[in-house]
């Protein structure tokens, strides 16, 4: 990789290659850099800097609704179809010419046809209902953007598993295994929208945005707009506990004993995974450790048990890369992490 | 008879560009669909920063897309990026709306580009007045860089258009993204010190 050697936090800013990486991160380029990382680590800060400058330049955001992108959908197929009516041939006009009477029943009839036909192709697409099962996954350290059928979104954290099930027309399904943010649509027919866990608890929605965290022993969920219903399932018996969170509460829940609490939570510091964003408040380097773990399957420790304990408030972006993460952690808590393992 | 419309649907999945956009090319509208879903986000974002008016975005939106539905057979098999194309293209029609609008209007107004960069104050915590000050002059530093400029930043950074992508689009020499970018990088060095940049964050008790 070029002259990279002598390179200043401002050069490498200004770099196409350093820029892509900083900006979207793909597992080619993560591996590039890492490695070269690791042949210069001498070279570590005057990264970690530039990675900062190109992190800073930030633009004002302006977002289409959802409704505002259909309805632009719909208006540009509306126009498309417009165009394609005009394209059909004209049937001539009434001339009671000999010709006209010979033929005009077969005209009729073909109409006829052709009415026939296309009620019963819209009757049909009408009704008509796909069973469905979709599955996806992300690895360590990669996050993937989804558009379900039914046009909800979901962001996939990383180490997670999503599968989406129709198999009735009035419920759509889901089943997380780790991490999601989802903005669940309203559909005009009022369709649930449930999401299992693979465990005892499950949600129940009609649309809303809302964050799921399913890794472990733990499930933590987190309202941010809308209302959605929860429905425990008790350890013995077929009895079912059924509650509703407000937004900005948050349910957690212990795969292990069934126990759960709700409590009043900060739903952007949740979220703020969706925007790339760690807030940390009072965080601790245990959270970090468990961070580490979760996003990246990465086991590391510190010296000493009562490091755990160190906590720091504040927030950084999240690089997905193991290594970079690792190194702003240990900028952040001014202590030295031990990698174990792989 | 009815065009037959489809369902913004399909899982959303980055498919290979070139295949999408054949796939397109030969009156796939699921491809379609899957264009107009990666892209409008994005071709959106630049348009307001661009005019500053949604709705003439929507409108200019609106005509892209099914124009280019209706010419997909005449369109290029090479292409080397849909993004640019649709950048580039969105930018015409925003141009010719505005000379348009103008001309109705008669009225002399400046193109009000906007391209506003924000502090990035999400990414630290402001400890005290001086950070806080210095994030304030960063922001005025950054908004003084004439709007042509701030465009440029903004296709590579928001973007992701290459270095000559972003002088094609705006008819400029490669040299000049180079100096604008280079300067604003600059701009973001001197105002934001090494002690700013690192996290703010200092180890707990």
């Amino acid at each position: 990789m070029q002259q990279y050697h002598i390179y200043t936090a401002r050069d490498f800013a200004m770099d196409e290659n350093f820029q892509q990486w900083v900006l979207k991160p793909d597992v080619k380029n993560n591996y590039e850099w890492a490695t070269w990382l690791k042949q210069h680590p001498e070279k570590e800060a005057v990264i970690a800097e530039a990675i900062t400058l190109v992190k800073s330049i930030h633009f004002r955001d302006y977002q289409l609704t959802g409704e505002q992108k259909d309805q632009l959908w719909d208006a540009i197929w509306d126009n498309i179809a417009t165009d394609e009516t005009a394209e059909l041939p004209v049937l001539p006009v009434a001339n009671r010419s000999r010709f006209y009477r010979l033929f005009s029943w077969k005209y009729a009839a073909a109409i006829l046809l052709g009415i026939l036909l296309g009620t019963l192709w819209l009757t049909h697409t009408d009704k008509q209902f796909h069973a469905l099962t979709l599955s996806t996954a992300t690895l360590p350290g990669q996050t993937k953007k989804l558009l379900l059928p039914d046009s909800s979104e979901v962001l996939l954290n990383a180490g997670s598993r999503l599968v989406y099930a129709q198999k009735e027309a009035n419920v759509r399904e889901v089943w997380l295994d780790g991490e999601a943010w989802f903005h669940v649509r309203h559909t005009k027919e009022n369709t649930r929208f449930i999401v299992h866990t693979f465990d005892r608890l499950s949600v129940e929605v009609l649309g809303t945005q809302f964050n799921i965290n399913n890794f472990n022993n733990r499930i933590a969920v987190v309202l941010q707009q809308g209302s959605i219903k929860l429905n425990i399932k008790e350890q013995q018996g077929q009895n079912e506990t059924q509650l509703y969170l407000q937004p900005g509460e948050m349910l957690r829940y212990n795969k292990q004993d069934g126990e759960y609490t709700k409590s009043r939570t900060d739903v952007t510091k949740v979220i703020a995974w969706t925007h790339g964003q760690l807030m940390m408040d009072e965080y601790t380097v245990a959270d970090a450790i468990q961070f580490m773990r979760q996003v990246f399957d990465r086991q590391v420790s510190v010296k000493e048990p009562k490091m755990l304990r160190y906590r720091v408030s504040g927030s950084m972006p999240i690089v997905y890369n193991a290594d970079t993460m690792l190194i702003q952690f240990e900028k952040a808590f001014g202590v030295h992490f031990y990698k174990q393992g792989k | 008879m009815e065009a037959v419309k489809p369902s913004l649907t399909a899982l959303y999945k980055a498919s290979p560009q070139e295949e999408l956009w054949d796939n397109f090319r030969q009156g796939s509208r699921d491809a379609f669909a899957v264009i107009y879903q990666e892209h409008v986000d994005d071709l959106y974002h630049y348009g307001v920063h661009f005019c500053g008016d949604g709705e003439q975005v929507r409108d200019c939106l609106q005509e892209l897309f099914h124009d280019l539905w209706q010419s997909r057979e005449h369109l290029t098999d090479q292409l080397q990026n849909i993004r640019y194309y649709l950048l580039s293209s969105l930018r015409r029609r925003l141009l010719r709306a505005l000379e348009k609008d103008r001309r109705l209007r008669a009225q002399t107004s400046e193109i009000p580009f906007d391209f506003e960069l924000i502090p990035p104050r999400e990414h630290f915590i402001i400890q005290d007045e001086k950070q806080q000050e210095q994030l304030q002059q960063l922001h005025v530093a950054l908004s003084a860089l004439p709007r042509r400029q701030r465009e440029a930043i903004y296709l590579r950074f928001f973007h992701d258009l290459s270095y000559q992508e972003v002088a094609d689009l705006m008819s400029m020499k490669v040299d000049s993204v180079y100096n604008i970018i280079s300067k604003a990088i600059g701009v973001l060095k001197r105002m934001l010190p090494p002690a700013v940049l690192l996290l703010l964050l200092s180890p707990g008790k």
